[in-house]
């Protein structure tokens, strides 16, 4: 399990990430990035709809709500264009952290 | 199931009921939910499941902060929330100290069917009026104790004043006291149900034995005796239904719960009145007129108005279920 501290400012990333394929709701992303990750990284339920929160705050997703399925609404999330363009400046600036850290990372 | 929508319930117990945290609180149960089935479905126990979606649940603070909730600052008095310890004890306290007023309420109506059947059995020797003196001494040591019982009982629930405000159950505790309520039940309508036969009976023991054997004194002292023995049995019967019910029903804040506490207090303030006036009431018109023979019809009367009225209250609890 990976310290929620290190991954927090790519929470964001990954959830944009998974929206790219088309929209979806809660469950089935935590679910995904749980198999993705081979279940190194498990996104706390909290993390996620704050993420949410803050994500639809900021214009970067929508949210509609879905057909009823087994007597309930899911909430799906959309990725908007400006959720397309803060997810590549997150990318690029993921691949200047990730130079500049390896830089003092060493085989030991 | 039941578990994990508690948890949630909990967690939002202090929060706002905004539109957005109404759906917020649902996204978050149907995500717990999928989570919860996917895990049954392969394979893992209840237990298991419920485990593994409440580790993964995450800090409800991280929520808070994001969605800029005003949630009460513990510098502000918040909700208390009330343990499994202290609602076993709550559970136990209520039951005990609603069978002390229970006991008050049957001694204050077996007092005067003492009184009846003992002076009217040595009447016959010693003369009505000696008699009644004699047997005053008990009839109000009776009367005296169950009015201590009332409000030593009433002293000791006024510390469950705090549940009438607005409290939350620790997670998970809802759902046992749930299910002890619904244990009960059964209980509850047999001894309801018993009350019920024993006041409707117990006229008809006074009626048979004065109309069907001898219309004397003693069969009427008898007849008297038995009637309120059986009406003080009811009213205990309802009181002690009525107590275990209505701690199961506070600790769940079901129904309109301030009406109900008012009925609680209802039966034994009721009667901390009613009793000593009628006994003054009894004693007066005793002694002034001398008709030993007929002031007694006060007691049966005031018995079966008493049942009757904790009846009514119990049922009208009973019909709030």
């Amino acid at each position: 399990m990976i310290s929620s501290d290190v991954i927090r400012g790519y929470n964001d990333t990954m959830i944009l990430f998974l929206l790219l394929h088309g929209d979806s709701y809660g469950y089935e992303i935590s679910k995904n990035i749980k198999e993705m990750t081979s279940e190194k990284y498990i996104m706390k339920e909290t993390t996620l709809y704050s993420a949410f929160s803050r994500l639809e705050k900021n214009g970067y997703i929508s949210s509609y709500s879905g057909d009823e399925t087994n007597g309930k609404r899911r909430t799906y999330y959309k990725l908007t264009n400006e959720g397309l363009i803060y997810y590549k400046e997150k990318c690029q600036e993921w691949q200047i952290t990730k130079e500049v850290v390896d830089k003092f990372i060493k085989e030991m | 199931m039941e578990t994990i929508k508690s948890y949630l319930d909990n967690m939002f117990a202090n929060m706002p009921k905004t539109p957005a945290l109404i759906k917020l609180k649902e996204d978050l149960l149907s995500s717990m939910e999928d989570k919860y089935n996917e895990m049954k479905y392969h394979g893992k126990s209840e237990n298991e499941a419920i485990g593994i979606v409440i580790s993964e649940f995450g800090n409800i603070d991280e929520l808070i902060r994001e969605m800029n909730i005003e949630v009460p600052s513990p510098m502000q008095p918040t909700v208390p929330v009330i343990t499994k310890e202290e609602a076993e004890r709550m559970i136990h306290d209520k039951k005990f100290f609603g069978n002390l007023i229970a006991l008050g309420v049957f001694l204050c109506i077996t007092a005067p069917a003492i009184f009846v059947l003992g002076t009217t059995l040595t009447g016959f020797q010693i003369g009505e009026d000696r008699a009644a003196t004699l047997f005053l001494f008990p009839l109000f040591l009776m009367i005296a104790i169950a009015v201590g019982l009332f409000i030593f009982s009433g002293i000791q629930l006024e510390q469950y004043k705090y549940l009438e405000k607005p409290f939350t159950l620790d997670y998970s505790l809802t759902e046992i006291i749930r299910k002890k309520k619904a244990a009960n039940l059964p209980y509850f309508t047999l001894k309801i149900v018993a009350g019920v036969v024993l006041c409707i009976l117990s006229p008809l023991t006074l009626i048979s034995l004065t109309v069907f054997i001898d219309d004397n004194d003693f069969y009427g002292a008898v007849g008297v005796f038995l009637l309120l023995v059986m009406v003080a049995t009811a009213v205990t019967l309802f009181i002690n239904a009525g107590t275990t019910m209505d701690c199961y029903k506070q600790l769940l804040q079901e129904g309109d719960y301030t009406p109900e506490r008012k009925e609680d207090k209802l039966v034994g303030a009721v009667a901390s009145i009613v009793w000593p006036l009628t006994t003054a009431g009894y004693l007066l018109w005793s002694f002034l007129t001398g008709d030993w023979h007929i002031t007694w019809i006060v007691w049966p009367i005031m018995g079966i108005l008493f049942g009757a009225f904790s009846a009514v209250v119990s049922i009208v609890r009973g019909d709030q279920n």
